[in-house]
């Protein structure tokens, strides 16, 4: 009867233990996605500082939501300059960029996404 | 200095001013404001560091570059010494026909198309670092004087065309014609093709390079007409007595241009009356220019102050395109940010 009442109690823990680490597994999981999902919030922030004449290269660490664990920040990385092709040189040239999000969340979940992207700048006499 | 080298300068400057375009009609001197502003642009001459400098067009010499501080001439460039450099043919004047081109994005520039008032169009490919006499090679890359009093007063619009990848690029150099006389002249507008747009050339390239002339280009008849041939070395529209004043603006492949008249010039301000127009410059087939009461307009009027370029107002990431106050939507230009490539750089 001991025997038995052992046998119940360690499955018991057993079965508690996987429990809780199901637990701790999901939510860290949830905080990945967190960070992740903050990350693409940070390349479509990227995106709108460079749809605008001067872009702020560094956005700083932001904190966009309630939550205190939650940060983000988004660094814009100009890249190589050309001729665009169709467009007027002198006037225009195609300049890449570099998009950096890093977004971390609670239990040291991070993301870092990085979108290249390819932007047409006015340039030269004219271009206000 | 012996007499004959003391008399060299000045023969030089006499020959200059005789060969000039302008003095080829006595009675007629290019208007103030039609004489082109100097052009910025940056340069490595005799050094390893990038200087801001302006290029200018004059009588004698033709070409000249200055320090855009001091104003100290860095380089220039005529027929006969002295100059830093003496290219054989460059017995006319250059006005505002000037364009810098910086190829590589390095900030620097690398080559200068410039247009002379003999209706020439030269080609200058730069050698950043070397010193002033050698700092530039370069040649007429197209002859298209044909003897007329028509000269290239704007600068040349320069765009670089790709058929598809792998396909060869080339340069569209969309360039206008004026009258250089009182009188006015049955003026072209030129779309010609350079088929080494990142080449650097050697002198000696320059020189075995035969200059493209008007026979070896695809004539059209009026503005509107479209190509109907293959035109490997561009093609050009006879557009009257309309005179091409300001650079045009190629916004995906489309070239918008003003066609100026001339008479309508006011001295003091001069305000010009002109026609906005926009043609393809693969087929040269005229496009639209602004919905106009529910219409399609081809061509839009305006009045614009002679040799200013069409400019871009910018608002988010659209670009309004404007002559003075007046809108043209076939130049206005969309400035988005597009995606190219993704990456996840956090280990999961």
């Amino acid at each position: 009867m001991l025997v038995l009442v052992a046998l119940i109690a360690l499955a018991g823990g057993a079965a508690a233990q996987d429990v809780l680490f199901a637990r701790q597994l999901a939510t860290s999981r949830a905080q990945q996605q967190r960070a992740f999902a903050l990350a693409e919030l940070g390349l479509r922030a990227g995106m709108a500082q460079l749809s605008a004449a001067m872009p702020v290269a560094d956005s700083g660490t932001l904190h966009p939501r309630a939550a205190p664990p939650d940060s983000l920040r988004v660094v814009l990385r100009p890249g190589a300059a050309r001729v665009p092709a169709g467009y007027s040189a002198g006037r225009f040239v195609a300049r890449d960029h570099e998009i950096e999000s890093e977004a971390t969340s609670a239990r040291n979940a991070r993301s870092v996404l990085v979108q290249g992207v390819t932007r047409l700048e006015a340039a030269g006499p004219g271009a206000r | 200095m012996s007499g004959p080298a003391r008399l060299q300068p000045c023969v030089a400057a006499l020959l200059a001013i005789v060969a000039a375009s302008p003095a080829r009609s006595a009675d007629y001197a290019l208007p103030a404001c039609l004489a082109g502003e100097p052009v910025p642009l940056v340069v490595e001459i005799g050094e390893s560091t990038p200087r801001h400098a302006l290029l200018r067009g004059g009588i004698s010499p033709p070409l000249q570059i200055v320090d855009a501080d001091t104003l100290l001439p860095l380089w220039s460039a005529s027929m006969l010494p002295p100059s830093s450099q003496q290219f054989g043919a460059m017995h006319a004047q250059f006005a505002g026909s000037l364009l810098p081109l910086d190829l590589d994005g390095d900030g620097i520039h690398d080559r200068i198309y410039a247009g002379d008032l003999a209706g020439r169009l030269w080609r200058f490919d730069l050698h950043h670092g070397q010193t002033a006499q050698q700092w530039a090679t370069g040649g007429v890359f197209a002859d298209l004087s044909r003897g007329a009093l028509r000269g290239f007063i704007a600068p040349a619009d320069v765009s670089l065309r790709a058929e598809g990848a792998g396909s060869p690029a080339w340069f569209n150099i969309a360039i206008g014609t004026a009258r250089i006389g009182a009188a006015p002249v049955a003026n072209r507008f030129y779309v010609l093709r350079d088929r080494f747009p990142f080449e650097t050339w050697t002198q000696q390239r320059f020189d075995q390079w035969r200059p493209l002339r008007e026979a070896n280009l695809v004539l059209l008849p009026r503005l509107g007409a479209v190509l109907t041939q293959p035109a490997p070395d561009g093609y050009f529209i006879e557009t009257g007595a309309a005179d091409f004043l300001s650079p045009a603006l190629t916004i995906s492949g489309r070239a918008t241009l003003a066609l100026a008249d001339l008479s309508s010039l006011s001295g003091a301000s001069c305000l010009v009356a002109a026609v906005v127009s926009s043609i393809d410059l693969a087929t040269g087939a005229q496009t639209t220019t602004a919905p106009d009461d529910g219409a399609i307009a081809t061509q839009l009027a305006v009045e614009m102050r002679a040799g200013d370029s069409f400019a871009l107002l910018r608002t988010g990431s659209h670009a309004a395109c404007m002559v003075g106050n007046v809108h043209i939507p076939s130049c206005d230009v969309d400035l988005s940010p597009r995606r190219t490539w993704w990456r996840r750089e956090d280990a999961d």
